[in-house]
């Protein structure tokens, strides 16, 4: 599969202040990325490196083949950005926003261009300095998609969006992927890259700590197994069992509560040799793994919890 | 200076205090030399006589003394300006939170709204304090620099008499901006306020019949005390009278505040928006030309602007060029010993009517063109600083185009105004009778654009780079210092390495000498160089997201 974005050891700093560090990653053609990290991540800078809207320190950044610095006009023209903060002239409509960044872009197809509206549910008739923070960024979902783009990039994308809007979002992410489209999406909602994604890069202080698949990244879980017994049972029984890294007992002894790696064959034998009487395994969300990468002080989690994969 | 939101609020108003307060006080003090010139060599019989003709603008009173010339000259305009700043300022408390959304995380903090408004007012009052004792300091120094008596008790008056003027201009501003929807809408009527009392204050002074329409205005409690004038003094019942005025909308802006809506307005009746369907708006911004392109955009959104600033010079010169018809014989008498006043005008011709519309129209031209220049560009500087161009530069227009739309847009609003100015000029002195060579004048108009494009090819350089605060600061602080530096040379004899720096140096006295049309080439292409090099910063460099 060809790549839609690619970047290579891409840094950008602020005079001394951290920006970027070393950011290499390839998004696919025709794939939804996330773009995972906390406030200050470093997301918005990767994504207006990205956009040709601040120069690279060091590395290199390309849409499609073309050089997003060097090339921005042409690869502009092929892609639909919604950025995480914009402004507008406070005494514009919505309509002539759109209007004017439609005519910066030759015209768009009205059918479409209207659905979007209708979608989304947006007046066009207020003023920007009137619009609801949701509504701004209903504008900047219109400008972002009116075009039919081959490359979305959504900058926290369902910022101030009302759960039906999200909706609609999501619908319109979906259809644009069928359609064709790639689409790099930054976010801290992991729900929503867990929803949405196919990979998900994980991005912390700058650099970049993981790139992998939603579902691979969810082999890394450490779930919780909770185990209860008739009678009180012990740690011991499944201290050895491969896997498991840690082995908790309630106050009557009866409920076992396991820390595992892996598969469960192991431990359902034994919890079956010693008459168990229930067993429940949590599966981590996302947001578990997401957070075992902020919590391991810039080690990755193999390396903290000593496992690899 | 953030331990409370008065200190916070007054930090605020630093910069504007240093210019508003620095620049007037040193302009008063570096006038006192050039009204000892005049009033030494002229009777106060035949100054009365030649400004009775102005007596619009000002109450000519003991004209003989410095203190007087300079209290009619200057000090009776001074709230008309600074009271621009002050409608601003005051309209903006509050209000300005409200636009941004900063107001709410203040009221989420344990303090009432009285208190976030009453300290908010209480620093604009401290600012313009301050502003007026820079002024009173100045007509301080102004006496000491001439070895006159040095009154402190009339200069400190002085600044009360501003400080109180500023206050209720600044009030009445507060009160409007609980009544409208937005700060600037509220900041634009105070201002016309202001403007329309000055005029009935003005047209109270023109005969005694119309004495009466003069004291409509709270501009005439600020004439009538003219504290640097020992003869005339201080009328403490109209101090009384303009405490009375602003306390009263003061409190009421308060109390307003308390009880209406964040965001909303006090205004009794509800207010009934135009509702148009989407697809109206739609329809109607698709037919906008103003939409069909950056350059468009950007002339689109500075017409309103431009229009005002055409009407208001417009104005302005075809009454300079009436008064100069009216005055021209008396003060060609007056001036004969006055060689000071003579230089600063430029006045080797003010025996003619040429060199009369030079000296008097063409003293203060070419600042008004810069500082029309400094607004239009800076609409550039403000759109990069606020993050418009986010969404502009997503789209596949290079960037080289948006920069030189945007220039384009500028350049045709410095262009078009000039020539509604000398086509104004033209006029009024086809009507007055006046005898000006037309060629040169219209020679003198095209000085202006060197003017203009190096005033605008600043901010063009400067945009992105820095804030938009800081470029405009920056290039208004040149022109002011340029400006000053230019008028009062002649009393002040700077090196001449220094005023080579003016932008003004420059321009010279093309209705009534050879233009230097090589010093204007040089000029333009400096700008042209400035522009370029703004360019290429744009296209090289990153852009801000924005605030």
């Amino acid at each position: 599969m060809a790549a839609m974005i690619e970047t290579e050891a891409l840094t950008k700093t602020y005079g001394s202040a951290r920006g970027i560090d070393n950011v290499t990653l390839t998004v696919n053609e025709g794939e939804i990325f996330g773009f995972l990290g906390p406030n200050g991540a470093g997301k918005t800078t990767t994504i207006r490196t990205l956009m040709g809207l601040l120069r690279p320190t060091s590395g290199r950044a390309k849409i499609a083949g073309l050089d997003c610095w060097e090339q921005a006009t042409e690869i502009k023209r092929f892609l639909g950005y919604l950025p995480s903060e914009f402004s507008f002239d406070p005494g514009l409509t919505g309509a002539q926003i759109l209007t004017y960044l439609a005519n910066l872009r030759d015209g768009v197809e009205q059918a479409y261009f209207q659905q979007l509206v209708t979608r989304l549910d947006l007046d066009l008739s207020k003023h920007f300095r009137e619009y609801s923070r949701g509504n701004k960024q209903k504008v900047g979902l219109v400008q972002a998609f009116m075009h039919h783009p081959r490359l979305l990039i959504l900058d926290e994308p369902t910022n101030g969006l009302d759960p039906l809007n999200q909706q609609t979002f999501y619908d319109l992410v979906h259809e644009a992927h069928a359609g064709g489209a790639t689409v790099f999406v930054s976010s801290h909602i992991l729900p929503e890259v867990e929803h949405l994604c196919h990979r998900v890069g994980i991005i912390r202080e700058g650099a970049l700590v993981t790139v992998d698949e939603v579902a691979a990244l969810k082999d890394l879980k450490q779930r919780v197994v909770e185990v209860t017994f008739a009678a009180p049972a012990s740690s011991d029984w499944f201290a050895a069992v491969p896997g498991v890294h840690d082995v908790t007992a309630d106050d009557d002894g009866r409920l076992l509560r396991l820390l595992v790696q892996g598969d469960l064959h192991d431990i359902l034998q034994v919890a079956a040799s010693h008459n168990a009487t229930n067993l429940v395994a949590h599966d981590p969300s996302l947001e578990d793994i997401f957070l075992r990468y902020y919590a391991t002080d810039g080690q990755t989690p193999a390396a903290a919890g000593g496992q690899s994969r | 200076m953030f331990r409370s939101i008065f200190s916070k609020t007054l930090r605020d108003y630093r910069l504007s205090i240093i210019l508003w307060g620095g620049l007037l006080g040193l302009t008063i003090m570096a006038y006192y030399p050039l009204v000892k010139d005049l009033v030494s060599t002229t009777s106060a019989a035949e100054l009365l006589k030649l400004v009775q003709s102005q007596r619009f603008f000002a109450e000519p009173v003991g004209l003989d003394t410095p203190g007087g010339y300079v209290t009619w000259k200057l000090i009776a305009s001074i709230p008309l300006f600074v009271g621009i700043w002050a409608a601003r300022a005051a309209a903006r408390l509050g209000r300005l939170g409200e636009e941004r959304g900063s107001l709410d995380v203040l009221l989420a903090t344990p303090r009432s709204r009285i208190r976030i408004l009453g300290e908010e007012v209480a620093a604009l009052a401290t600012a313009t304090l301050l502003v007026s004792l820079l002024i009173g300091l100045g007509a301080l120094a102004g006496e000491a620099v001439i070895g006159g008596p040095v009154d402190l008790g009339g200069a400190l008056l002085t600044s009360l008499n501003v400080t109180l003027t500023l206050l209720v201009v600044g009030m009445v501003a507060l009160f409007l901006a609980q009544l409208l929807p937005s700060a600037g809408a509220a900041a634009g009527l105070a201002c016309a306020l202001l403007v329309t009392a000055w005029i009935l204050d003005g047209m109270g002074r023109m005969s005694p019949e119309l004495a009466w329409v003069g004291r409509l205005s709270p501009y005439h409690l600020y004439s009538i005390s003219k504290p640097l004038i020992p003869s005339y003094g201080t009328n403490y019942a109209a101090f009384i009278g303009l405490i009375a005025i602003a306390t009263v909308f003061g409190v009421s802006s308060v109390l307003l505040f308390t009880k209406r809506d964040v965001g909303g307005t006090a205004w009794p009746w509800r207010r009934t928006t135009r509702h148009e369907s989407s697809t109206k708006a739609l329809a109607r911004a698709t037919q906008a030309v103003s939409l069909r392109g950056v350059g468009a955009r950007m002339w689109g959104a500075g017409v309103p602007a431009l229009v005002w600033w055409m009407i208001g010079v417009g104005i302005f010169l075809a009454w300079m060029t009436g008064i100069t018809q009216a005055i021209k014989g008396q003060l060609n008498e007056l001036l004969k010993g006055a060689t000071v006043i003579q230089d600063v005008l430029r006045g080797s011709a003010l025996g003619t009517d040429t060199g009369l519309v030079s000296g008097i129209l063409f003293a203060y031209l070419p600042i008004l063109v810069a500082i029309f220049a400094l607004t239009q560009a800076s609409a550039w500087a403000r759109d990069l600083d606020a993050g418009r161009l986010e969404l502009v530069l997503s789209t596949p227009v290079p960037r080289w185009r948006v920069y030189l739309e945007a220039w384009g847009a500028t350049l045709a609003a410095l262009i078009v105004a000039p020539v509604v100015f000398c086509l104004v000029v033209i006029a009024s002195i086809q009507i007055t009778g006046l005898q000006v060579d037309m060629s040169k004048l219209i020679i003198a108009f095209i000085g202006f654009l060197p003017i203009e494009l190096l005033t605008a090819g600043i901010v063009f350089l400067l945009a992105g780079r820095f804030s938009s605060a800081i470029v405009n600061g920056g290039d208004g602080g040149f022109l002011a210092a340029s400006f000053l530096g230019e008028f009062l040379n002649p009393v002040l004899h700077l090196p001449g390495w220094l005023i080579g720096l003016s932008i003004f140096h420059y321009y010279g006295t093309p209705l009534i000498s050879s233009p230097q049309w090589g010093a204007w080439l040089i000029i333009t292409l400096i700008a042209v160089i400035l522009v370029v090099l703004g360019l290429v910063q744009f296209t090289r460099s990153d852009v801000q997201q924005g605030a």
